[in-house]
């Protein structure tokens, strides 16, 4: 999907060969200078302009590693391009809908001190049936690749309308860049998000957009772990990295000690009969204790986080309400 | 790097009438011919002739005038028996009697329902226009295939009888016509266009492709 795909066609007019490039609708002639328009297309595709340089990128990489207190040696940026897919339109449709209505109605109450009856108002909460015609924008940005990292930080909507659009020349921009591939078509994204039952999407347009982001390699003491930076903001949008523990292994191996002490004890209590302690309980601690100093003080100090994290960020998934 | 074996269909953008060259941006499936005024859209067949109207500015004209394409429908909407309070009823029947002509925008709009379509505002008031065939004055292309016109415009008229009583509960016998592409003139005042009619403003930075527009324009006037 990610080849640089070219057409032959002929003029109409002059029978001239040309060649045209993937996602070119209208295109002149070079012979006969008309105006030629594809009633075929593929999805245009985009690169979307980044201003921040490779050396600007390490800069922010570094100023952020000082504000976390993260030391290390920054490698060399590399610049990753990641597809997203934009999709806009119009979603029409008629569908049934039950509206919440408040009444107000009025009750009558005997009250003993009035000696008589009296009218109150009060509310009474419904339920109408009603439909709906709808006509509603569509505006959709996804991302059209799994990406290394998570990109939930990364607001491609916000970036889209700060960036400038250049058309994407697949070539040009391998040689500078890692460029990720599409893996479903602008149309499987759209049938996937809008197919519902009673609406449609019309006037649908879709686009590939193509981001740029900075991936910084960081040596530090623990490992290599990388930081990425959005090419369009500048903003760190994800990282990975080893994080020490606060307690050490040498702490955890301490608590095998009390726990051999404990199925020791447990040990002589059943053996001997002269139980200070319920033996039971004592085997249980001893276990517990000893399986966990030997887990615990079995890893290493550190371990690989990344941010963000798994189910940190709540995310609105379909069908939820 | 490779060549596809079977290309796409090609046509040439050239009115079948007068052989006028077709102004065409980028993402325009139908066009309005400079020379004879006959509209025309791209279709898998190739070019198939539409319907072409244009209406007259207004008398008092003070500020530039641009031009931007429509599609316009006739509708035939009617009302039959219901289920309803009589008000409602009567007030959904007045309604769909009133909708005979419905017109949604046929340029880019960036999130149109939201910014403000003029489209629903002409099918809401049905405003009384001196509308003229023929060679006229110039117009963008429609980013819009007529097609897909029909479809939101069925639901602008939908959306309008839904004011007065619920869809739902109607039984409702709604006939959508052909398009028709329409050049309807608003005032260009550079950073925002103006209607002449209802006075409502759009910013210039709404409309996608109005820079390309104005350069399109230039080029034809130059």
């Amino acid at each position: 999907m990610n080849e640089l795909k070219l057409y032959p066609i002929k003029c109409p007019q002059c029978g001239a060969p040309e060649v045209v490039r993937r996602g070119t609708r209208i295109t002149p002639c070079e012979r006969c200078g008309a105006r030629l328009c594809l009633t075929e297309v593929h999805t245009p595709r985009y690169e979307v302009t980044s201003n921040l340089s490779a050396a600007q990128a390490a800069a922010m990489a570094r100023a952020w590693m000082e504000r976390q207190g993260k030391a290390g040696i920054i490698g060399r940026p590399e610049l990753v391009f990641m597809p997203f897919h934009e999709i806009c339109g119009r979603r029409v449709g008629v569908f049934e809908r039950r509206v919440p209505e408040r009444h107000r109605v009025y009750k009558e109450r005997y009250d003993p001190s009035a000696g008589g009856t009296v009218v109150e108002p009060t509310y009474e909460y419904t339920q109408k049936e009603d439909t709906k015609v709808m006509v509603a924008d569509v505006e959709h940005m996804t991302p059209a690749a799994r990406a290394p990292w998570d990109l939930a930080m990364f607001d491609a909507r916000a970036a889209r309308r700060i960036a400038a659009l250049r058309s994407f020349d697949l070539v040009e921009a391998q040689r500078r860049a890692t460029v990720y591939a599409e893996e479903r078509s602008p149309d499987a994204t759209a049938q996937e998000r809008f197919a519902k039952k009673d609406t449609e999407i019309v006037a649908a347009s879709g686009r590939t957009l193509f981001f740029p982001f900075w991936s910084i390699p960081v040596q530090a003491e623990a490992g290599s772990y990388e930081i990425v930076v959005d090419g369009v903001s500048g903003n760190v949008i994800a990282w990975r990295m080893p994080e020490t523990f606060r307690i050490p292994g040498l702490a955890w191996a301490a608590l095998a000690v009390p726990g051999a002490l404990a199925l020791g004890q447990a040990l002589h209590a059943t053996l001997l009969g002269e139980a200070v302690i319920d033996p039971v309980v004592l085997f249980v601690v001893g276990v517990v204790g000893t399986v966990t100093a030997l887990f615990r003080s079995n890893r290493p100090d550190w371990r690989i986080r990344s941010w963000p994290e798994a189910g940190a960020i709540p995310r609105f998934e379909r069908g939820e309400g | 790097m490779r060549a596809e074996p079977s290309g796409p269909r090609v046509v040439v953008l050239r009115c079948k009438a007068c052989r006028t060259e077709l102004p065409a941006a980028s993402h325009d499936v139908a066009f309005r011919c400079p020379q004879c005024g006959r509209a025309w859209e791209i279709e898998t067949g190739g070019l198939i002739e539409r319907p072409s109207y244009f209406v007259a500015p207004p008398r008092a004209v003070r500020q530039p005038i641009l031009y931007l394409p429509y599609w316009s429908f006739t509708i035939e909407a009617e009302v039959k028996a219901a289920f309803l309070a009589d008000g409602d009823e009567l007030g959904a029947r007045d309604k769909a009697a009133r909708i005979t002509r419905a017109w949604v925008a046929a340029y880019s709009i960036h999130r149109p329902t939201y910014v403000g379509e003029w489209g629903i505002a002409y099918t809401r008031i049905g405003p009384k226009w001196e509308v003229r065939s023929g060679h006229g004055p110039r117009a963008p292309g429609a980013t819009i295939s007529g097609v897909d016109g029909q479809a939101i415009v069925g639901h602008y008229v939908l959306g309008e009888i839904d004011r007065k009583a619920d869809v739902g509960d109607l039984d409702l016998d709604l006939e959508v016509g052909d398009p028709e592409l329409w050049a309807i003139p608003c005032y260009d005042f550079g950073d925002k266009i103006r209607c002449p009619w209802t006075r409502a403003e759009l910013a210039a930075s709404c409309l996608d492709d109005l820079s390309e527009i104005r350069r399109a324009l230039e080029r034809h006037g130059a």
